[in-house]
């Protein structure tokens, strides 16, 4: 996703034309301050203003290479204040997307961003939103055969009759002591 | 708790805990698609042949080496002897067997005849744990009658809760299984759950251990059960009328869920509080720390609060609107997950049909006394089925007057962020959602949240056909399947193997059919 994002941006800049991206470039290099010279908890405040996930990737990664780096996992391991930041944001921004803490089957690397990208996948095919958007439909979209899968059991189970609700099946096991 | 599996990850993990009914043993795997049959042929046989290829290698490796050190082995013996070490093996094994004691001192399988005297020595101390005289069943007149005492596991469930930091972010997440079954003698019932915790699980750094905290005895059959959200209490609505209740069918008791493994203890507890509902209790469900919702057959929910002890409080009391459908009483709760909790679904039914309704307060608030719970969305079911949430997502269970399964993909509220344009998807043929109530009372207070353009209610986001098939009875019901979910696997109970849309079983026995949404897994 970072790499889509990455394109994304560049044409469009989360929703700002190239001129005015060109403008607060200029900007940032000759005369007031631009996005660059804010500090950590300035930048943070104005960010928690975006609800927009994908302008929020646009603005913290492609924006300018400093501001890339401010919150880029990679940076200098000397200087841990970034490695903070990066951990602060994400961490705030995966936490307000409501997903469960970072599991070793999520990606090598401490990686918010690669995390949410993963997730965000897994929950497109789920929508089948990918399929809608190609076709230009409103129906709905079944997973491919190759991800439907059994595992039978090893052990034999049992299933007992319905109880007196009628709604739950018990698994028995009904072991005689003789 | 009727569930015979449960995933151990809210995320993305594959660890899964499964109830073995033949060995009366409940283990931990690590992964759920080990060796699962693909149901697509040419990705099963990929699979297939790099499985074969690995045992071949394996067992050359072998042979060698015993070449090497001059022992020349029966090479078919050789293979026989590295694939039976490649079967499926739990990761850990919970609970052993039937005859397992508070200090995990086991074990016997159900094959063995008790030959020494100290065997029967043991069983008698077993006997006398579960129903002798210092228990709830006592005094006895007549000796014990071990043939007749009768052991069923119920099922297992996982429940995670999280350790957050101030800014609310979660730190750790700590998870607790529980398993219930139940022992009978002649009419004597023992309901006993079995709470196995771990250290908590860090980011990145998941502990893989569960240690034996606490087990609780009920003197009688359970009906319903869930744990509190920290995992230190249970409720309970219990069949017959084992603590005297002058009301025993509207009676929801709480009993203490910590730990208490200690030798030689009963582990008979009497119930830390109870309180009685208006009606027939039907379904519990915790919400926050100190509240439970209670369901009862008149449709009606009740919201309690027991923070204090000596002071219960019905904080609230809601109906379910039932003049359109004659339905049931609540059947069961969702809740949703995140920093949040202002919404839950309630399910109902009646016959093959029901309907799952959202109950929502218009304004986010950790107060739960403050909360104003309304009904903003019905969704009715032609073939409804059983419905989970992973957080994100409500999925429901349904089936077509065919039989065939369907998995209905809904987006839950409650995310901050703008993810995709809410596609306007069509609803499938058998589905109602039912807007009105937003429509018209409560449009001003809910719609958007003032802060955020994310959207504040439920949207259809896709129907996903399950490829199997279940048998209707003569009503036009299904089976109940029990199913669980995380963000990467979807798993569905199917108790006569996989049945296709033809009629015809492709793999016999039971089993789990297992949705994997990793589409490069392979």
């Amino acid at each position: 996703m970072a790499k889509s994002k990455r394109k994304t941006s560049t044409s469009k800049s989360a929703g700002v034309s190239t001129k005015k991206k060109r403008d607060d470039t200029s900007c940032a290099q000759h005369s007031g301050p631009g996005f660059d010279d804010l500090c950590d908890n300035t930048l943070l405040r104005i960010l928690s203003y975006t609800d927009d996930l994908r302008s929020l990737v646009s603005l913290t990664r492609c924006t300018s290479k400093s501001l890339r780096k401010r919150f880029d996992l990679k940076g200098d391991k000397n200087t841990p204040e970034y490695s903070k930041l990066y951990k602060k944001f994400w961490q705030g921004v995966f936490a307000d997307l409501q997903m469960t803490p970072l599991e070793e089957s999520d990606s090598e690397t401490q990686d918010y961003i690669g995390a949410i990208n993963y997730r965000l996948s897994l929950f497109n095919t789920l929508i089948g939103h990918e399929k809608r958007k190609k076709a230009g439909t409103n129906r709905s979209y079944s997973l491919p055969l190759r991800q439907h899968n059994f595992k039978s059991f090893d052990a034999p189970w049992e299933y007992g009759d319905d109880d007196s609700d009628g709604e739950e099946h018990k698994i028995q096991c009904q072991i005689h002591l003789h | 708790m009727s569930n015979p599996f449960a995933l151990m990850s809210r995320g993305t993990g594959q660890e899964y805990v499964i109830v073995d009914p033949d060995l009366a043993s409940v283990d931990v795997h690590s992964s759920i698609m080990e060796r699962v049959q693909c149901l697509h042929k040419s990705t099963q046989m990929k699979r297939e042949s790099a499985q074969e290829a690995d045992d071949t290698v394996r067992i050359a490796d072998v042979l060698r080496s015993s070449m090497r050190e001059g022992v020349v082995d029966d090479p078919y013996q050789v293979a026989h002897d590295v694939l039976e070490v490649n079967k499926i093996m739990p990761s850990q094994v919970l609970l052993n067997s039937y005859r397992h004691s508070a200090d995990q001192q086991i074990v016997k399988s159900r094959d063995q005849t008790l030959s020494s005297e100290s065997e029967e020595g043991d069983l008698e101390r077993k006997w006398e744990e579960y129903f002798g005289d210092n228990t709830p069943f006592g005094p006895h007149n007549a000796p014990p009658h071990e043939d007749d005492i009768r052991m069923v596991i119920e099922g297992v469930s996982v429940d995670t809760y999280d350790a957050m930091d101030d800014d609310r972010i979660v730190l750790q997440e700590k998870r607790i299984v529980v398993c219930r079954s139940i022992r009978d003698q002649d009419e004597n019932y023992c309901t006993e759950y079995i709470e196995w915790g771990d250290s908590g699980c860090t980011e990145r750094i998941p502990s893989k251990r569960f240690e034996l905290k606490t087990i609780l005895r009920i003197p009688g059959e359970v009906l319903f059960e869930v744990v509190s959200t920290n995992g230190d209490k249970l409720y309970a609505a219990l069949e017959g009328n084992p603590y005297n209740q002058s009301d025993p069918d509207k009676t929801v008791y709480q009993f203490s869920l910590s730990p208490n493994i200690e030798d030689g203890q009963q582990y008979y507890a009497q119930p830390e509080l109870y309180f009685s509902t208006y009606s027939v209790v039907t379904r519990i469900h915790p919400i926050g720390c100190n509240h439970v919702l209670v369901g009862t057959h008149t449709g009606t929910i009740e919201l309690w609060d027991c923070s204090d002890k000596s002071a219960l409080s019905r904080i609230r009391y809601l109906h379910a609107d039932m003049d359109d459908v004659n339905l049931n009483g609540i059947t069961g709760f969702l809740l949703g997950h995140g920093k949040f909790q202002n919404f839950f679904f309630t399910s109902q039914e009646n016959g093959p049909k029901g309907v799952i309704t959202m109950w929502q307060t218009p304004h986010q608030s950790n107060v739960l006394q403050e909360a104003d719970f309304r009904i903003m969305i019905r969704i009715k079911y032609e073939g409804f089925i059983n419905f989970a949430s992973n957080g994100h997502s409500l999925m429901v269970l349904a089936h077509d007057r065919f039989g065939s399964l369907y998995l209905d993909v809904y987006h839950l509220p409650g995310s901050r962020y703008v993810l995709n344009k809410f596609d306007d998807v069509s609803l499938p043929k058998g589905v109602e959602l039912d807007l009105a109530f937003i429509h018209s009372r409560h449009a001003s207070d809910f719609y958007t949240l003032p802060d955020s353009g994310a959207s504040n209610h439920l949207h259809f986001a896709n129907r996903i056909n399950i490829r199997h098939r279940v048998d209707i009875d003569e009503y036009g019901m299904a089976e109940h399947f029990a199913m669980d979910m995380n963000d990467r696997f979807i798993v569905i109970e199917a108790h006569d193997g996989l049945v296709g849309s033809n009629g015809e079983s492709k793999s016999d026995g039971p089993g789990l059919i297992i949705i994997d949404l990793d589409e490069h897994a392979d």
